[in-house]
């Protein structure tokens, strides 16, 4: 079943879609819009059979197992949510800012290709879907958060010092941008959180217990403890036009989300041994367990 | 068929004479009336807006009066001599008057390049004349084309598209660019004058339900309060609604600033929300110092202004792709009026032919009448006559035809009329 459709294929239209938004800094295009519509489409479409591909094709091999495969779905999701919101803000930059992310995932899921798959011993279905997909989720949300604090603060900066662009940047409304860094300071915390207590399950499902001091949950139970207070402190904000914070936070975040990430793909955790706790495991882990 | 129009405007007018000049709705009817009592032959339709006063008169056949009649008519009207106006009047006869009537119709002579009322004023102006039954198929063709002129530049370029006054632009632009909505946004508006009513206007159209207007008149604010469904709220509490507001649109008249820095930093002291405040008002109403607060946007009218003048300058960019398709129109209609003008003497000349081959027809098949033709021969003979008549008939047609578009058209027509000795 379409066997021919490599990362190549999706990576060249959401590159070809960013070539689009920065041509439009610099250049009037006709139909531009569609052309970055039908780029997102095409690359959702080849996106997801590669994906369809690699987590279906082998069926020898368990669902998400690999840091790849994770990384991956997570750069789908993300392309669904930016195709989203630029549909919904056809006459804004998003791209400019969501697509770079959306890069990232799928450079950091390639430069982690040849990681060791994910191990696990113990029978666990449920808690482990759940730990990996909330983990998953709340990575998409921190890296689009990311890019949204930065859009947020440009166009706040660009405002108040009323300095017109030398391109043609258009960016959405402030209200706007910040609405959407809530949604993700909130919908993160929470994903974290279930991600938190679904690991604290699988472990105890597994091993009967948690290596609480370990150095991967400690890092988790950090990046969750700073997503609530980041969000605490967003719920705080009532102003339409007072996300700068929520901006920084948003930055924060990410910069955390980043550490923890490279500490948990270097470390022993991802390759989970039978001391390990599953605490940051993905999903991947849960699917052939024998 | 003949064109003229007489007109005065912006271009090379004062405002006090156009001032004078300008007609009423009531007036334009009357003065209708009163001209095609004079000129039956003529039809007329009077134009009359802040930047114009425009005479068009159109006639199918004889002449049209003179620019010295028409001038003396308005002048008169208005209690002037046209002698004294003649200089500023603007005259303009046939292809020109369709190719002006575009343009102002397409708003490409306005004042404001653009502007979206001039349409509605040529229509009125139409409607008026149609009321006072002064307009005919001449006026119809020209006013409903350019109808469909404005419309289709509309459509076809962003020559509209642009706002350029300091209200619009200061609720469709820099508004817009911190709000995503504004139903649930409280919004202050400070000045109940004419620049505060027509921002108030542009606020209600973007969705605005929450709006506050504080005026030194309380009774004024109440007036437009009242005449537009806000609340009005009195002078003594615009600090405790500066506190509160999350945009504040600022209009007054006054000689001085109505807020200082060190004021305004006191005001929202105990706030946390982020405000931005529009200050249209010349001097200023809010010192600029207050922009250096955080989380305050502060746009005075020169920065507005600024986005003015962009968009004036993107309007202008549009107009050669405007004029081009104001030159293609021009050209069509004309092309169309000759060709509407031509069928009544095509006409003529078919029913002169189709004569002649039915008294032809009609003597032949009398001196056969001894042979008993059989009806299947009378009715090949009739086919052969039509034949005839329209094989000559063609290459002359088709000529007229094929040079609808050319100057050649008039001289073909006239020619062919002699030729055939076709009399109007």
């Amino acid at each position: 079943m379409l066997t021919g459709v490599s990362l190549t294929c999706f990576l060249f239209s959401y590159l070809l879609v960013l070539l689009l938004e920065v041509w439009r800094l610099f250049f009037k295009l006709p139909a531009r819009n569609w052309l970055v519509m039908i780029g997102m489409f095409a690359g959702i479409v080849a996106h997801t059979i590669f994906l369809g591909n690699e987590l279906f094709g082998d069926q020898s091999s368990r669902l998400l197992s690999n840091w790849f495969q994770w990384l991956v779905f997570g750069a789908w999701g993300l392309a669904i949510a930016c195709t989203y919101l630029m549909a919904r803000n056809p006459s804004g930059n998003i791209g400019l800012f969501v697509i770079p992310m959306l890069l990232a995932l799928i450079g950091i899921a390639m430069a982690a290709r040849d990681n060791q798959p994910f191990t696990s011993r113990s029978a666990v279905t449920f808690w482990g879907q759940v730990h990996g997909v909330s983990l998953l989720l709340s990575t998409m949300l921190i890296f689009q958060g990311f890019a949204f604090g930065v859009m947020y603060l440009f166009q706040s900066y660009r405002l108040k010092s009323k300095k017109k662009s030398r391109w043609m940047l258009r960016l959405p409304a402030l209200e706007f941008l910040q609405s959407i860094n809530r949604m993700n300071q909130f919908a993160s915390a929470t994903a974290l959180g279930i991600g938190m207590l679904s690991g604290i399950l699988l472990n105890l499902s597994r091993e009967d217990r948690v290596s609480w001091v370990g150095g991967g949950v400690l890092i988790s139970l950090a990046l969750f403890a700073w997503s609530v207070l980041a969000a605490i402190l967003e719920s705080r904000s009532q102003s339409s036009l007072g996300g700068r914070r929520g901006a920084y936070l948003s930055i924060a975040s990410f910069v955390f989300l980043i550490a923890a990430l490279l500490f948990v793909m270097l470390s022993t955790h991802a390759q989970s041994t039978s001391a390990a706790p599953a605490l940051e495991q993905p999903a991947g882990e849960v699917k052939g367990e024998n | 068929m003949r064109w003229s129009m007489l007109g005065w405007s912006h271009h090379h007018t004062p405002i006090e004479l156009r001032e004078k000049l300008a007609f009423s709705s009531e007036q334009i009817q009357q003065f209708l009336q009163h001209f095609q009592q004079k000129f039956a032959e003529t039809e007329v339709v009077l134009l009359s807006t802040c930047n114009r006063v425009e005479l068009y008169c159109a006639a199918e056949s004889g002449n049209l009066p003179s620019v010295e009649q028409i001038g003396n008519e308005v002048a008169s009207s208005r209690g002037l001599e046209f002698a004294d106006i003649r200089k500023q009047a603007t005259c303009l006869y046939d292809d020109a008057v369709i190719k002006h009537l575009f343009l102002v119709a397409a708003s490409l002579d306005s004042m404001i390049l653009g502007e979206a009322q001039i349409i509605s004023q040529v229509r009125q102006a139409y409607d008026l004349a149609c009321q006072s039954q002064t307009a005919s198929t001449l006026m119809h063709r020209a006013f409903q084309r350019a109808t469909a002129v404005a419309r289709r530049i509309t459509n076809e370029t962003s020559i509209h598209r642009r706002r350029i006054s300091v209200p619009s632009i200061a609720v469709s632009e820099i508004a817009t660019e911190f709000f995503e909505s504004f139903d649930d946004k409280r919004i202050l508006l400070i000045g109940a004058g004419e620049m505060g009513v027509e921002t108030l206007r542009y606020l209600l159209d973007a969705g605005a339900k929450r709006i506050r207007i504080i005026n030194r008149s309380f009774e004024r604010a109440q007036e437009v309060a009242s005449e537009y469904s806000i609340v009005a709220e009195p002078w003594e509490t615009l600090h405790a609604q500066i506190a509160n507001a999350e945009l504040i649109v600022s209009t007054t008249s006054s000689s001085e600033s109505i807020i200082s820095a060190a004021t305004f930093r006191q005001i929202r002291s105990s706030r946390k929300h982020a405000v931005l405040i529009l200050d249209l008002a010349v001097p200023r109403d809010f010192e600029p110092g207050i922009a250096e607060l955080p989380d305050t946007y502060l746009f005075s009218v020169d920065d507005l202004q600024q986005a003015c003048d962009r968009n004036i300058e993107a309007r202008k960019a549009e107009w050669p792709k405007a004029m081009e398709i104001v030159e293609q129109e021009a050209q069509k209609f004309d092309s169309e009026c000759r060709h509407a003008g031509s069928g009544s003497t095509i006409k003529k000349l078919r029913e002169q032919a189709e004569q002649i081959k039915q008294d032809e027809l009609k003597r032949l098949l009398d001196k056969l009448q001894s042979h008993e033709l059989e009806p299947q021969v009378v009715k090949e003979l009739s086919y052969a006559f039509d034949r005839l008549v329209n094989k000559i008939l063609h290459p002359p047609l088709q000529s007229l035809r094929d040079n609808a578009d050319s100057m050649q058209h008039a001289s073909l027509l006239d020619a062919l009329k002699r030729l055939f000795q076709i009399t109007d």
